[in-house]
């Protein structure tokens, strides 16, 4: 019976004209974001030729603008999960047949579940036929990355469908619910992320000052001061973004989009390394000791963002079990 | 066994009182008129009879199952016609009737029969492909019909079936809820119309105010009125001499008058006739509608129908 509202939850959720409309805008943007990084790639001229574009170039422009459309997808197709059927009088008849009432609700978070998954593995496919066709570097390692992205932006679209879903039950009208969801996606998503550097700028204070002294190269003494000087701003300045991104990331762990900011940036870049113990995030010097960076495994990359996939999962069950318990306490008909 | 039972069933949203200790019985095959105005507390019982709200205390029994402990037992054999109509407006009046059959678990090869019997009852067959939400008022709620029918309940409850309905609707309504009977089924038929309820109904119930002011059938109505108001008609050849009764005497014509007392005072008023060629001496039976209005308005505007 679960499966029957979740069907009918998809054959309705596809025909919407909503639907029609983010889906077709999220694979535009999909295979526009990703063929306009590409080219860019190519043109920007300080690449070596042969250098194919990496993974996480390719998707960042498509992962900024993910984070804003696959929040109002999710959103779209549960603000009204609930309100449309009590709306519609569809609510009392189906709480008069012999279903037990989580079949409701649970057949309601399936239904969202499976379009959105539906929806979101179209859009990987479409995605990948750009980059194949474009000629991108799709090895079957960076297919491996691209579908645990995709996976990880599926959640995320998962999320914002139980806060859709969670408004819709406890909300009087679609419309309500509706502006609920949305202000919720603007705290979690903008506020917070405007936040952060507030907080954190707030909390480090102003960094450090760079010395300012007009040295003259044969003047030793001179040398050895400023050398000292620039050794303690260094420290100085390793502290203070210690303090600042720490408040910073620490803030961001709020935010899905902070989230799969991050989660995207490590298994979109298997070249890029947590420094252990610190929680900040530094981008290893290949360049300067012009070696071959060095690459993780995708286990390795995942364990680095840990704490970003456990906080995300945390907010999709805690949305979930509310709105289930919402659902089962409220007296809706 | 009663197919309806209701002991102490009561409904409260903080102080106010939805519906209040009702207790109610109805035979089996029996339809059951529960009139009342508007904000009575009419659909709030039809809900928690079909244990969708939880009743604040009290019991209630379909076929002698405790809804609040069985309630999916208890939707099992029941169906339930709300006021509004409750259809999908995308789907076509024939894969409604088909989702909600799955609903009852019924194996798809008996729905489809059942679907199409149902359409073809409520004569919506030419229609069956056609969205619901291209329905007139009246197709919606005879397709709602054949939705509350699709598990075949043996209880079914209608929530004001006629309201939206044209004058023609209404007598198709009234004939298929007989034929209901025929089939042996219980109809819990509520409504604020009462000449809806009058002519199909077997026994009534009249709430107000979430209290159950009267219950019994047309009959036992009347005569729990009369116990209280006793109207008696008199009528003479002889311009009618001034009578002496306790209650009110009111003079429809010179040799005609209504007396309304508390008891019957026919013995009384013969008497004081003596000498003169009685016509007419006999109680005025109230209507239903007169008991409705008395019970729930107490009385008043008896002459407007319905408030």
């Amino acid at each position: 019976m679960i499966l029957a509202i979740a069907e009918r939850e998809i054959k309705e959720s596809i025909k919407s004209r909503r639907f029609l409309l983010i889906f077709g805008f999220l694979l535009i943007i999909g295979a526009l974001s990703l063929s306009s990084s590409l080219i860019s790639w190519h043109s920007w001229g300080i690449v070596e030729e042969e250098q194919k574009a990496p993974l996480w170039v390719l998707f960042g422009q498509f992962n900024y603008y993910f984070t804003l459309l696959g929040a109002i997808f999710g959103i779209a197709l549960g603000f009204d999960a609930i309100t449309k059927e009590r709306e519609g009088g569809t609510l009392k008849i189906l709480l008069s047949t012999p279903l037990y009432k989580d079949q409701i609700i649970l057949g309601k978070f399936l239904g969202g579940a499976l379009t959105l998954g539906v929806s979101m593995l179209v859009i990987a496919l479409l995605n990948l036929g750009v980059l194949m066709t474009l000629g991108a570097n799709v090895t079957g390692s960076a297919i491996l990355r691209i579908a645990t992205y995709m996976f990880f932006a599926y959640l995320y679209t998962l999320l914002f469908l139980g806060i859709g879903i969670f408004f819709s039950i406890i909300s009087k009208s679609s419309s309500n619910a509706l502006i609920s969801a949305l202000v919720v996606f603007l705290i979690l998503n903008l506020a917070l992320s405007t936040i952060a550097p507030i907080v954190a700028h707030f909390y480090a204070g102003d960094p450090p000052k760079r010395p300012q002294i007009s040295i003259n190269p044969n003047d030793k003494e001179a040398m050895e001061k400023y050398r000292l000087e620039m050794e303690k701003y260094r420290e100085e300045m390793e502290k203070w973004q210690k303090k600042y991104f720490g408040v910073f990331t620490k803030i961001r762990m709020f935010s899905p989009e902070g989230n799969l900011y991050e989660i995207s940036g490590y298994v979109l870049n298997p070249q890029r390394e947590k420094e252990e113990g610190e929680g900040i995030v530094v981008y290893q010097g290949s360049y300067e000791n012009q070696q071959k960076p060095k690459e993780y495994s995708l286990t390795k990359s995942l364990s680095f963002v840990s704490a970003n996939i456990v906080t995300l999962l945390a907010y999709i069950l805690l949305i979930f079990v509310a709105a289930y318990i919402e659902f089962m306490r409220k007296e809706l008909y | 066994m009663y197919a309806i039972k209701t002991e102490n069933l009561t409904k409260k949203y903080g102080d106010f009182v939805a519906v209040n200790s009702l207790n109610l019985n109805v035979k089996k095959g029996k339809i059951f008129g529960f009139l009342g105005p508007n904000g009575a507390g009419k659909t709030t019982t039809i809900l928690m009879l079909l244990g969708i709200i939880k009743p604040t205390s009290g019991k209630a029994y379909i076929n002698d199952i405790d809804v609040w402990e069985n309630p999916v037992e208890v939707k099992r054999i029941t169906g339930y016609l709300p006021t509004e109509p409750g259809l999908y407006q995308t789907m076509t009046a024939r894969d409604n009737l088909l989702f909600f059959s799955r609903l009852y678990g019924i194996p798809k090869n008996e729905s489809e029969e059942r679907v199409r019997e149902l359409l073809e009852l409520v004569g919506l067959e030419d229609v069956a492909k056609k969205k619901v939400g291209e329905f007139s008022t009246g197709m919606k709620k005879r397709l709602a019909i054949a939705q509350a029918l699709i598990n075949d309940p043996e209880v079914l409850f209608l929530d004001e079936p006629t309201s939206g309905l044209d004058p023609t609707g209404v007598i198709e309504m009234r004939n298929l809820i007989r034929n209901l009977k025929k089939e042996g089924k219980t109809i819990f038929f509520s409504s604020h119309i009462l000449s809806e309820v009058e002519e199909v109904c077997d026994t009534f119930g009249i709430i107000s105010k979430g209290k159950l002011l009267a219950v019994g059938s047309k009959e036992e109505l009347k005569r729990e009125l009369m116990k209280e108001k006793v109207k008696i008609l008199v009528e003479t050849v002889e311009p009618l001499p001034e009578l002496i009764v306790e209650g009110t005497v009111k003079r429809i014509s010179e040799n005609k008058a209504l007396i309304c007392t508390q008891k019957d005072v026919r013995k009384e008023i013969f008497r004081q006739l003596k000498g003169f060629t009685v016509l007419s001496l006999s109680l005025v039976e109230p209507t239903l509608e007169e008991v409705f209005m008395n019970l729930v308005y107490g009385g008043e505007n008896n002459d407007s129908g319905n408030r």
